[in-house]
Order: C-alpha cells, then sequence, then structure tokens
C-alpha cells in the first residue's frame, strides 16, 4: 500500500517534468465521498494515510490528493500542465463547493520570505475596468534573473505604475544542505510547479503559502455577517461587518465599472444589476462561483462587500486578487487585521 | 438606500470599525448590543431599533432611529422612562464589570427632520439627545441634552466619506419594487445552484437575513411582499419562473424552468446578462471594447514558439 513517504517515487522532480500541486479549496463533511464523485470514472486508491489518495485517470495519469488539509486539497501530479488543468478546470467550473484560491499580489510576492525571487511575471489588463483609453490599461511584466526584484521594486514604488504591477507568478530557489535543492514556481491561483531533488521542501513551500491564504479566508469569514435573534418576540444581535476595500485610484466611470464587473463574465462571474445613485452603485449581487448571494457597494474609491455568515470568504478573496489584476493593485481593505492577512505583514 | 433606512445604518456605522466611516460611538467605548430589542409588557413597550453599551460604565443608549420627522408623544415618554435593568434584561446584554446600568434615549433622524423631531420631543416634555443623519455627516444637534461620553464623541460631526453601509437595505415598509430587486437575485443564485424549486419563506430568508431579528408581524408583511415580488416576477418571465400560490398544505413557491448553466460558457454569461436588465434597457457592446475583442498582437504571433528561447528548467510555462 502506498504511504506518505512513497510520494517521491510517483512524482517526477525532473526540469522536463516538474512536479505540478494545485490547491482547491473544497466545502464537504464527507471527503472520502466527495472526492469519489468529483473523480467519477478515474480509480481512487486508498493509501495508508487516511488523507492520501491516489487518482488514476483512464488515460494513465495520475493525481495524488493530500486532503491533510480538510479545506485546502492538493491535487499532485507529474502529468502536463495542460492536462491537468484542464481536468481540473472541467470540475471547479462545474460545481459551486469548489473552487481554485485566489492568492493577492503580495501572498504570491512573498511566497518565499527570505529568497529572492530568479523570476517574476506580473500581470494587469484594466481595459474592462478602466477602458482602453487609461493611463495604464494594461502591464505585464516577465523578468528573469538577478534583476528582476529590483525591477518590480522600481515598478511598485512608482506612483504612476504601482496601481498596474500585480503579481502573477513567482519563481524561487531553495536549497538546504539536509533536504535538497528546488526550483519552485507559484501562480496567484495556487498553481504550483517544482523541479529539483527535494520534494519535501516542495511540500512544505505550497503549505507555507497555503496557510497564510487559509489565515486570510479564515479573518474574512470570522468577519461575515451574521444576525442572531433572542427570541420569537423579535430583537437580536449583529455580528460581523462588511469589508471595505480602498482604491488607490478612482473609479473613472462608474457605469462602466460595475457593468463590467457584474456581467456574469470570467474572471469576476458576479451578476448583478446595479443601481447608481449620486455616483455610488449599490448591487444586490450573486457570486456565479459558488451561486451565493454577495451584496456589494461601490463609491468612487471604495468598495463594500457583504460577506454573509456561512458564506465563502474565498468570494472576497476571488474579488479583491481579480480587483488587483483588472483594476488597482495598490488596493488595501480598511480592517487593520484583515490588511495585515492580506498584505502578509507581521 | 431609502433615506428613512439612513438613521438606522448610521447608528450601526458609528459603532462598528473597519469600514470608511470614522467609528467615533465605538471609539468612545460604546459597542453594539442589539437591534430591534422589545422592551416592557404589552401595551407600554417600546422596540428600540439600536441598543448601545459602554462596557466600562454600564452605560446604554437606547436610539430611536426616525423615519420621519414625527414624534409621538407616548412614545417619546416611554424611551424617556426606560429603566435600565429592564433594557439590559430585554437585550440579553452582558455587562462586564458590576456596575448600576444606566440608559439614555437618543432620537436619529435626517438632518431635513432634525428641527420638528427637536420640537415634537419638547412637545413631550422628553430631553433626549437627538442626532441629525446628513448626507455628508452625523451632528449632535442638542449636545445638552446627550449624556458626557455621547456629546464628547460627536463634538465634532463625522465625516461620512463613503455614504453609509447597508446593514438594513430595506424592510418589511420598503416598496416591492425595492424588494423586487434583491428577491431577483436570490433567484438568480438558485439558478446558478440549478435548483428545482424554492419557497416563498425560503427565498424571504435569503433576502433579508436581518429580518430574523424582527418582529412576528414585520415578518410577516415582508414575506407578503416577497410573494408579490415573486407573482410579478413569474408573470414578467414565465418562460424562466413559474410562481405557485400557496395551497392548504404547501407554502408558495417558485419554480425553476430553466438555467443559465445549461449553455456553454459564452451562452452562459449571456443568459445571466439578459437576466440583469430588463430589455427595454438592454445597450450593445461597446465598439471599441468589445468583451470577445481577439488580441490583435497576439494574432500576429506564430502559433508555436520558434524563437528558441525556451528553457526546460523554466517552470513559467508549467506554473501557470
Amino acid at each position: 500500500m502506498t504511504t506518505r513517504a512513497d510520494l517521491a517515487d510517483h512524482l517526477n522532480l525532473s526540469p522536463t517534468a516538474p512536479t505540478k500541486t494545485y490547491v482547491l479549496d473544497v466545502h464537504t463533511d464527507d471527503p472520502d465521498r466527495y472526492l469519489a464523485d468529483l473523480v467519477a470514472g478515474a480509480g481512487v486508491e486508498a493509501t495508508s494515510d487516511a488523507a492520501l489518495w491516489g487518482v488514476h485517470l483512464p488515460g494513465g495519469e495520475d493525481f495524488w490528493v493530500d486532503q491533510l488539509d480538510s479545506r485546502f486539497w492538493s491535487f499532485h501530479t507529474d502529468m502536463r500542465g495542460d492536462t491537468a488543468q484542464r481536468y481540473l478546470r472541467e470540475r471547479v467550473e462545474a460545481r459551486r463547493d469548489l473552487d481554485w484560491v485566489w492568492l493577492p499580489s503580495e501572498h504570491v510576492r512573498k511566497a518565499a520570505p527570505g529568497t529572492s525571487a530568479r523570476r517574476v511575471r506580473t500581470s494587469f489588463s484594466g481595459k474592462g475596468l478602466l477602458g482602453s483609453n487609461a493611463r495604464t490599461s494594461k502591464l505585464n511584466l516577465d523578468a528573469s534573473g538577478s534583476v528582476a526584484n529590483e525591477v518590480l521594486d522600481y515598478l511598485t514604488s512608482s506612483k504612476s505604475y504601482r496601481s498596474a504591477v500585480s503579481l502573477e507568478a513567482i519563481q524561487v530557489s531553495m536549497s538546504d544542505p539536509d533536504d535538497g535543492w528546488l526550483n519552485e514556481g507559484v501562480n496567484r491561483m495556487g498553481r504550483f510547479a517544482a523541479s529539483g531533488d527535494a520534494l519535501e521542501l516542495h511540500f512544505q513551500f505550497v503549505r507555507s503559502v497555503v496557510a497564510r491564504y487559509a489565515h486570510l479566508v479564515d479573518l474574512l469569514e470570522a468577519n461575515a455577517i451574521g444576525w442572531d435573534p433572542l427570541d420569537s418576540d423579535g430583537g437580536g444581535t449583529l455580528s460581523g461587518a462588511p469589508v471595505t476595500v480602498a482604491f488607490s485610484r478612482p473609479v473613472p466611470d462608474m457605469e462602466r465599472f460595475v457593468e463590467e464587473m457584474f456581467a456574469a463574465r470570467q474572471p469576476f462571474r458576479l451578476w448583478g444589476a446595479p443601481h447608481i445613485d449620486d455616483g455610488v452603485a449599490e448591487i444586490d449581487a450573486v457570486d456565479l462561483h459558488v451561486g451565493q448571494l454577495l451584496r456589494i457597494d461601490v463609491g468612487p474609491t471604495w468598495m463594500r462587500i457583504y460577506l454573509q455568515r456561512g458564506s465563502c470568504g474565498n468570494s472576497v478573496a476571488r474579488l479583491v486578487s481579480n480587483l488587483q489584476h483588472g483594476f488597482d493593485s495598490a488596493l488595501s481593505i480598511i480592517d487593520p487585521s484583515i490588511q495585515r492577512a492580506f498584505a502578509t505583514e507581521g | 438606500m431609502e433615506a428613512r433606512l439612513r438613521p438606522v445604518n448610521a447608528v450601526v456605522a458609528l459603532a462598528m470599525r473597519g469600514d470608511m466611516t470614522p467609528p467615533v460611538l465605538a471609539d468612545a467605548g460604546f459597542r453594539l448590543a442589539g437591534l430591534e430589542i422589545p422592551v416592557g409588557l404589552p401595551g407600554a413597550r417600546v422596540v428600540i431599533d439600536v441598543l448601545l453599551v459602554h462596557d466600562a460604565t454600564g452605560h446604554l443608549l437606547a436610539c430611536e432611529a426616525k423615519s420621519g420627522p414625527n414624534i409621538e408623544d407616548g412614545q417619546a415618554r416611554r424611551y424617556a422612562a426606560l429603566d435600565p435593568q429592564q433594557v439590559v434584561q430585554a437585550g440579553a446584554v452582558d455587562l462586564p464589570r458590576r456596575t448600576t446600568p444606566t440608559v439614555e434615549p437618543v432620537f436619529v433622524c435626517l438632518t431635513a427632520h432634525s428641527r420638528r423631531i427637536r420640537i415634537g420631543l419638547a412637545h413631550a416634555e422628553v430631553a433626549a439627545a437627538v442626532l441629525a443623519v446628513g448626507p455628508s455627516s452625523v451632528s449632535l444637534e442638542n449636545p445638552e441634552a446627550a449624556g458626557t461620553r455621547l456629546a464628547s464623541a460627536l463634538s465634532v460631526p463625522a465625516d461620512l466619506p463613503a455614504g453609509l453601509p447597508r446593514h438594513i437595505p430595506f424592510d418589511q415598509d420598503s416598496p416591492v419594487e425595492i424588494i423586487r430587486a434583491a428577491v431577483r437575485a436570490v433567484l438568480v443564485a438558485h439558478l446558478s445552484r440549478r435548483s428545482p424549486e424554492a419557497s416563498t419563506a425560503i427565498i424571504a430568508e435569503e433576502t433579508a437575513p436581518f429580518l430574523a431579528i424582527y418582529g412576528k408581524a414585520a415578518q410577516g408583511l415582508f414575506r407578503r411582499k416577497v410573494e408579490q415580488a415573486l407573482r410579478q416576477i413569474g408573470q414578467d418571465e414565465p418562460t424562466q419562473f413559474q410562481y405557485q400560490p400557496s395551497t392548504g398544505t404547501r407554502d408558495s413557491t417558485v419554480r425553476f424552468l430553466r438555467t443559465p448553466e445549461d449553455n456553454d460558457p459564452r451562452g452562459r454569461a449571456q443568459a445571466y446578462q439578459a437576466l440583469a436588465r430588463p430589455a427595454h434597457t438592454r445597450r450593445g457592446p461597446r465598439f471599441a471594447d468589445h468583451p470577445d475583442q481577439l488580441d490583435l498582437l497576439t494574432e500576429l504571433e506564430d502559433a508555436e514558439d520558434v524563437s528558441g528561447d525556451r528553457d526546460d528548467e523554466d517552470l513559467g510555462e508549467e506554473a501557470p
């Protein structure tokens, strides 16, 4: 029977077939049945570890699914990246209880604290929300080598560019006298790729990124709005608060902004019929990723997101991450504790 | 947000942190203890719209949010005569320090109504603080009638740089048209989850989770308005939603006849967009920024990378 230690035999770390790990946000009380249903048609193999499963696709490729974190599952594989992504994307899009993770820009940038990036990739496309005449409607950077960080630092410190410098992916090199060495890449949707000779280092890297993200999502959910009645005569308490986002740049055209954002299209996949009054848009929106109501207000330099108790914090993380890549990479969150988790400070 | 709901939302906003609204009441030590708290025996009952407590001193602010300019003498006098211990019990307020609680009535209104509210209070011979909610600030109109902590917290008007949060976006007294917009969003959420049907009770709860803290009469009135909205939606879009009135044994329901989820991805987005706007307001796509506009520069590139610049160790392509 396969053990956790056997994973090193099943996952290739060569430069030509690196190990990939895809982290998915899963909502289930019955992980065994959920996995069987999710990968229906594939063979599911139990291992010596109750939280580790082998999934064998009809084409001969394998995923090793680690449910050690009961919510953020890791799908490890060394099959081709496009094959693995297509397989998982079909499942994410078909379900309302499954999502990618959506790392804020700073989570990508600080994925490996204390380690210099070998390569950074930024992506910003503001054509939809800003219009094609915006000063920076598109800014993509793909920088390798020792200057990568310097270029990134220069752009993020520039008043002209900082709202359009959003980390898409980062690549770092790590080594340890005992464990070995690793080249590791991670992108903002929680997809990792690693080559080297230290699989354990890869697992540790993934875990550290996921732990930071899980902390952010936990905070968002702890802050979700809840109403608790005292008794049937009426009266009750309100807990939680909306998440308020402060923009570093103004919304240039509110009508256009909300029309684009709530058009039920990728990447936001938000539905809504905005009502604009005196420059403020109020939207009873639906997050189509998860099929949940998400009330949102948008003002000239801010946005309020009313996450209701029981809803998924990933909805807010996804929305804010996508805003960073389509509107304002320098946005911030007013609540100090959420902002710290968002910017991985402290 | 309806203007009449601004007073209640303003008090909540001033007591909560994490927003652009300065939490002047929270900074002064007040915390939100409850909403819609019924106090007293039937016939002489006051329903406190927002109850705040100052933990260090046990001082309570019993806020009456006025949607209009009128003061009812009896209600104002009952507010002025509130028994603090009864308020603590009714609101199940935990006082962290052993102290004798005190209570202070506060009337919150729109700035446009504040003069008449003060006249009404004078007529009722009630001395109470009046908070006036304007478009961009909240001010204490009569500091001399307020307790020291409240007067100090609002010694200068609190600015509202980002309007007011919509904690209570509508209620049972809102027009059906406003409730209908929120009901519609709930229906779309059901469509996206492929629900076959949903009862009016479920839809009402999902539309207004805050109604759980309101009295039964208010909940009943709200539910009837949701029912009205559902009936209208069913009539307007009979191919999408089918409203089924209640029977002797069954709550009224909505059946979902088709969902955008049945379409391919592009058709799905278009079907959702069609649900967002009545037909007469639909607009054509902007010519310059069509959502399906191909990237013209990418169109110029070869389908395969022939630059020979690929690095096998490079994870950029594998790290998606």
